[in-house]
């Protein structure tokens, strides 16, 4: 952490904390309203992906195949949706349960350790999941949205040129990045590469992974 | 803070063992026995023991969903408004075409034995008269049997038993299926009781206890019989029988002229002077216990099996006796004050050949499914006619914790809560606790209870049609597990006020000695050898030897299925499934077959085949197989498609409806080539 504090960001214009922001955000929507809402979340997905494309080209022809399969009709959409059910939702037992401790918890279940580190970490900011204790903290759509909110926040100071204090929010990003999403989001994807049936899935698989790992780029570039 | 909180494990098991949890931050971290309660005495068997991995499994379903085509696996989500919606518009305009309510069918049992599970059974009543599946998949039979001798259904407190100096576990295999009851034993056996277990395989039990006695299957009521004859013979009558019994002179008569002691000992599998021994010693002996499983009157002859050990017991002078009698089960804390809604005249439909009776019901069809607590298409008889049934349905709902195999029959799945996340009130069918059960943390997912559930639906029918439920549309929770307490049950369990159960649960103030002075509740209210009501039901009113099935030359082998000491029928409590069910047969038929341990061969009868691995019980009669229940179904071939729905002969009168004679399942086996082979 003092590490980090030495280090001095790249200025707002380089970081796009907003744009990767988005993206996070999109992808939260993507699981937050699920397979039936595909074709309002997906669309999203691409016009984020598009933008942060203009600064990070590998996500432009993500985006671009994204958007092939995002224009789907009825029947496809309907597909879509069964699939990301069996993937992500069930009630077959799902392959890829979107929550992050069913990944590092020792019995890999849902409302563990994780989910309450997860739940303070809201809490230190004043943040309530509004379905808590019913809904898992750690669910992969809150995880992405207090990611998102987190940058947006670097944002915000980077726009007002506060110095130290935009280093707050980017740290704390940095932090819950490698504490939560880095170490269960990969194995979360492996489990989608290796079983999902439609190739839409594997690609938001490589958005995710790509996009969480943006800020972090940023300041290896430093 | 951690919090603690009561909960009843609400499992269709002997124990009904009281639970304390703790949860921190709302979040339940522990489990364990309340050491306040003298039955549970702060243990839990491994099945409760992994519940916090069943609430936080990732594989529990949270949300309510549709499948687009029934076994597709397509499934979208839904929200309960929309759920509730087409379940109700359904409701609506099947009543509207056919003019009455009877098309809409509840299949609901033991999956949860809470009392508040009976909303459904409430919401279903609330519609109007409709079609419910009756009787019991399990204990029908004893049920009906001991309700003639003794008047009702009733036995002594469980503890009793260790007060017994000769104990015989007939049909029962407490080490796996009642685990608190195997300290009662072994501190009797401490003591110097004598334990005998009557069995058809060496089980876990038998293989604790002094003896074992292996009789062969559907044949106990015989041995009880000649062992009748025995006390008769040998004058260990108890002297007092004609001041309390009816018919006694009738059932000497008929031991007399239709007993025969080789032919037992031949029927039976256990040789005449043992049979003169154990019955001497039965008579001999004060108090001598018998404990009768549910697995004996799993029979066509069943209802007399358990007839036959009643008046064993009765004829000894064992019943009423403090550590004596004849234990099987009771309902007597059951009595709930539901929900005081109308009796319907409804369409009732045995729940061991629902599917079948469903097909032929016409006046209306059936279009409408619920089921509740209930796994038909792993767990029933007659597979082949549920599909029928299921083609048939315009509507399946089901309310389940997982997808089981059942579920994916389902149009409708709506997440169920566990009885960590509502209110509940529980009663054992075996110790005398009562117990209510408080919510620790709440529903995972958008899960509801049933009870919430039946409220919704019923202020959705109401909206779309006034009047058209009569069940509440809202409500407390525990208000209403509360007010389950009736006048009978706070007298029963000696509270002013239902909220006294809140601070513990609390066992009735039975006399721990069922029929101590002989008080029965028969028509005589004597202990009836000889019983009109049995005559009536067209039963013979004496408990007689009725041969069970036998197996047939086409198939030569008897398939039992008991409970596997880690499941409830087809709810799994094991960490590693198989893929397959192994069959345990004796080392002779091995031999027979030209088959190896571990070797894939198949089962089969008329109604289905299936494969499976090949494992060894000395202890097995060469014409007897073993699979144990396991929930594989869904992996394997269920192993309930070789079942045909012969019923036991007894269970109309108290129990709703027969039994299913499961164990009269017949298959054949045979050795597969590699090339068959599956695994
Ligand atoms: S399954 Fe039976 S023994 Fe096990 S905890 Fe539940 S009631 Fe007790």
């Amino acid at each position: 952490m003092t590490e980090v504090l030495r280090i001095d960001l790249p200025n707002e214009s380089v970081a796009h904390f907003k744009e990767i922001a988005s993206v996070l955000l999109a992808l939260s929507r993507v699981f937050s309203h699920g397979g039936e809402s595909l074709d309002k979340t997906l669309p999203m997905m691409v016009k984020t992906c598009h933008q942060l494309g203009e600064y990070y080209p590998e996500l432009l022809s993500m985006s671009a195949e994204l958007e092939n399969h995002s224009l789907l009709n009825e029947i496809e959409q309907q597909q879509l949706c069964f699939e990301f059910n069996r993937l992500f939702i069930g009630p077959t037992p799902p392959i890829a349960p979107p929550y992050e401790s069913v990944y590092l918890s020792q019995d890999q279940l849902v409302m563990q350790e994780q989910t309450v580190k997860v739940r303070s970490l809201y809490q230190d900011e004043n943040l309530m999941v509004i379905s808590q204790g019913k809904n898992p903290d750690d669910f992969m759509a809150t995880e992405l949205e207090f990611a998102a909110y987190l940058l947006r926040n670097a944002d915000k100071e980077a726009m007002q040129n506060k110095g130290l204090n935009r280093l707050k929010y980017y740290e704390l990003y940095t932090e819950f990045s490698q504490e939560h999403l880095r170490k269960w989001l990969p194995k979360f994807v492996e489990r989608v590469h290796q079983k999902a049936n439609h190739p839409v899935f594997p690609m938001l698989m490589d958005v995710l992974l790509c996009t969480i790992e943006l800020p972090l780029q940023q300041r290896r570039n430093v | 803070m951690p919090e603690k909180h009561y909960h009843v494990c609400p499992r269709n098991c002997y124990d009904t063992c009281s639970i304390i949890s703790t949860t921190v931050n709302g979040v339940l971290v522990s489990i364990e026995g309340n050491p306040a309660h003298d039955y549970t005495k702060g243990k839990l068997c491994p099945k409760a023991m992994n519940d916090i991995q069943k609430v936080y499994n990732p594989s529990r379903i949270r949300y309510p969903m549709r499948q687009r085509q029934r076994f597709s696996g397509n499934w979208e989500r839904m929200s309960w408004d929309e759920a509730l919606d087409m379940i109700a518009q359904k409701i609506i305009d099947s009543k509207k075409h056919d003019g009455n309510t009877l098309s809409l069918a509840l299949n609901k049992y033991s999956g949860n034995f809470g009392a508040l599970h009976n909303a459904m059974e409430w919401l279903f009543s609330g519609m109007g008269p409709t079609t419910r599946a009756v009787g019991s998949p399990c204990w029908s039979a004893g049920v009906d049997a001991q309700t003639y001798d003794f008047g009702k259904f009733f036995c002594s407190e469980p503890r009793e038993m260790g007060h017994a100096k000769l104990l015989w576990l007939w049909g029962v295999n407490p080490a796996w299926t009642a685990v608190h009851q195997m300290p009662i034993i072994f501190d009797a056996m401490d003591r110097g009781s004598k334990v005998i277990c009557f069995d058809t395989y060496l089980s876990d039990t038998a293989a604790r206890s002094h003896r074992f006695i292996q009789v062969k299957p559907g044949t106990d009521g015989l041995l009880a019989l000649a062992m009748c004859k025995v006390l008769c013979e040998e004058n260990l009558m108890d002297d007092k029988l004609y001041d309390y019994t009816l018919g006694l002179v009738e059932f000497i008569d008929y031991l007399t002229n239709s007993i025969d002691l080789t032919e037992a000992a031949e029927i039976t599998g256990v040789k005449a002077e043992i049979i003169r021994e154990l019955a001497i010693e039965y008579g001999q002996t004060c108090p001598a216990c018998i404990w009768v499983g549910f697995g004996l009157q799993r029979y066509t002859n069943g209802g007399q099996t358990l007839r036959a050990i009643d008046a064993l017991g009765a004829l000894a002078g064992h019943i009423g006796e403090k550590g004596g009698g004849v234990h099987y089960g009771h309902f007597e804390t059951w009595k709930f004050a539901g929900a005081g809604l109308p009796e319907q005249q409804n369409r009732q439909l045995n729940i061991n050949r629902f599917a079948r009776e469903a097909l032929a019901c016409d006046k209306p069809p059936l279009r409408v499914l619920w089921l509740s607590g209930r796994n038909p298409l792993a767990q029933d008889a007659d597979l082949k006619h549920w599909h029928r049934l299921i083609q048939q349905l315009e509507l399946i709902v089901i309310n389940d914790l997982f997808l089981t195999k059942s579920a994916q029959a389902a149009d409708i799945f709506l997440p169920a809560t566990t009885h960590y996340e509502h209110w509940d009130l529980n009663s054992s069918y075996w110790h005398y606790w009562v117990g209510i059960n408080e919510p620790a943390i709440n529903p995972v997912g958008e899960a509801k209870s049933d009870l919430e559930i039946a409220w919704n639906l019923s202020a959705k029918l109401n909206r779309f049609e006034k009047g058209s439920c009569s069940f509440p549309t809202s409500g407390s929770e525990r208000e209403t597990a509360l007010k389950q307490l009736g006048p009978d049950m706070l007298r029963m369990l000696g509270l002013n006020t239902p909220e006294e159960i809140l601070d513990r649960p609390i066992k009735a103030k039975f006399p721990p000695t069922a029929w101590e002075n002989h008080e029965f509740v028969t028509p005589s209210k004597r202990y009836e050898f000889q019983s009109s009501r049995a005559l009536a039901a067209g039963l013979p009113a004496l408990p007689v030897f009725e041969p069970a099935l036998l197996p047939s030359k086409e198939t030569p082998l008897r398939l039992l299925t008991p409970h596997h000491s880690m499941m409830i029928n087809s709810q799994s409590y094991q960490d590693a499934l198989s893929d397959y069910y192994d069959l345990y047969i004796n080392p002779r038929l091995l031999e027979n077959y030209g088959l190896k341990i571990g070797e894939t061969a198949e089962i089969w009868n008329e109604y289905a085949s299936l494969q499976v691995k090949v494992k060894v019980d000395m202890s097995l009669p060469e014409d007897v197989v073993i699979i144990y229940q396991q929930a594989i179904e869904q992996r394997a071939q269920a192993r309930n498609a070789l079942l045909n729905s012969n019923l036991s002969d007894m269970g109309d009168v108290a129990a709703g409806g027969k039994g299913l004679a499961i164990n009269e399942t017949f298959v054949s086996l045979r050795k597969l080539t590699p090339s068959e082979r599956s695994f």
